[in-house]
């Protein structure tokens, strides 16, 4: 009697599908951060979002996808089928309905975990530019001297400030104020700026 | 109780010499204070003030709307832990 072959023998059995082969075939480059799954709601797998405060927390209705994971490497891909909004203490809270999560064990499976869209489907204003889009660029003075490289953008209560490595390592720090940051060239990846007495040294 | 109106708004006097001989040359610098406890005068507005905030100096240009504020104020003393690596979806005002 012939003895019933175990997967493990059969060389064209598949292996299963892994959680790695779960991830959606992404480029992470192009995924943006827009909120942060932290708990289920309810029992029909909807998810509870802390948005990023954008100042237009109703954005989500135009997303007809969404991607979420710990990190942009390992997402999954999830059409949204439902988006309400919650008032809450903290602000605008986001309760999701998302394809293939219908219960609350799916959602738990979840939470805890990054939301992010592609970069293509957020719509920024003509005076709006991503923090993350200008750190890293060029930083030089009117006459072509340059100055350093922006290494980051403090949100201050009186305006931003750019932080920017100068070339010998130290730091400097620029108000992002129209009277010393006269251009920014995103596709030359440089930053004009107009720095006063005191302001580099 | 709030400070007499009789005396004014306090500034540190070498603060708002600093500023005189500023206005009085009309050039443009950085002021560099340790004064966090000084008021913003109208005569301060235009000048930028390097705060120190316990740790470093940080850049505050002065505009209408903060004048009655102290500096302080605009130069925040707990740590920031600075922006990710990921792309998140903050936005600033395009500069210029």
């Amino acid at each position: 009697m012939p003895s019933p072959s175990s997967s493990a023998d059969d060389p064209d059995a598949s292996p299963g599908p892994t959680y790695a082969a779960a991830y959606a075939d992404v480029d992470p480059e192009g995924l943006v951060r827009v909120g942060f799954v932290f708990r289920p709601h309810g029992v029909h797998g909807e998810l509870k979002v802390d948005p990023e405060d954008t100042g237009d927390p109703t954005r989500y209705e135009s997303w007809d996808q969404v991607f979420v994971g710990a990190r942009p490497q390992q997402v999954t891909r999830h059409a949204v089928t439902g988006v309400r909004y919650q008032k809450t203490k903290r602000g605008t809270t986001v309760i999701l309905d998302l394809d293939g999560i219908d219960s609350r064990d799916d959602a738990e499976a979840i939470t805890k975990r990054a939301l992010f869209v592609h970069e293509d489907d957020l719509d920024l204003d003509d005076e709006e530019i991503f923090i993350h889009d200008l750190i890293g660029l060029d930083v030089e003075t009117e006459d072509g001297t340059r100055v350093g490289t922006v290494l980051n953008l403090l949100e201050l209560p009186a305006h931003d400030v750019l932080v920017v490595r100068r070339s010998d390592g130290q730091e400097a720090m620029i108000p992002a104020v129209d009277d010393f940051v006269l251009a920014l060239d995103l596709d030359a990846g440089s930053i004009t700026v107009r720095p006063i007495e005191g302001m580099i040294d | 109780m709030p400070r007499s109106l009789r005396k004014g708004p306090y500034v540190y006097y070498k603060l708002q010499r600093k500023v005189n001989e500023l206005n009085a040359s009309d050039e443009k610098k950085v002021v560099k204070t340790w004064s966090r406890d000084s008021i913003i005068t109208p005569d301060f507005v235009g000048h930028t003030f390097a705060v120190h905030n316990g740790r470093q100096f940080i850049p505050v240009y002065v505009s209408e709307n903060m004048v009655g504020h102290k500096l302080g104020e605009f130069a925040p003393t707990r740590t920031f832990s600075g922006h990710s690596k990921t792309k998140v979806d903050k936005r600033t005002r395009r500069p210029s």
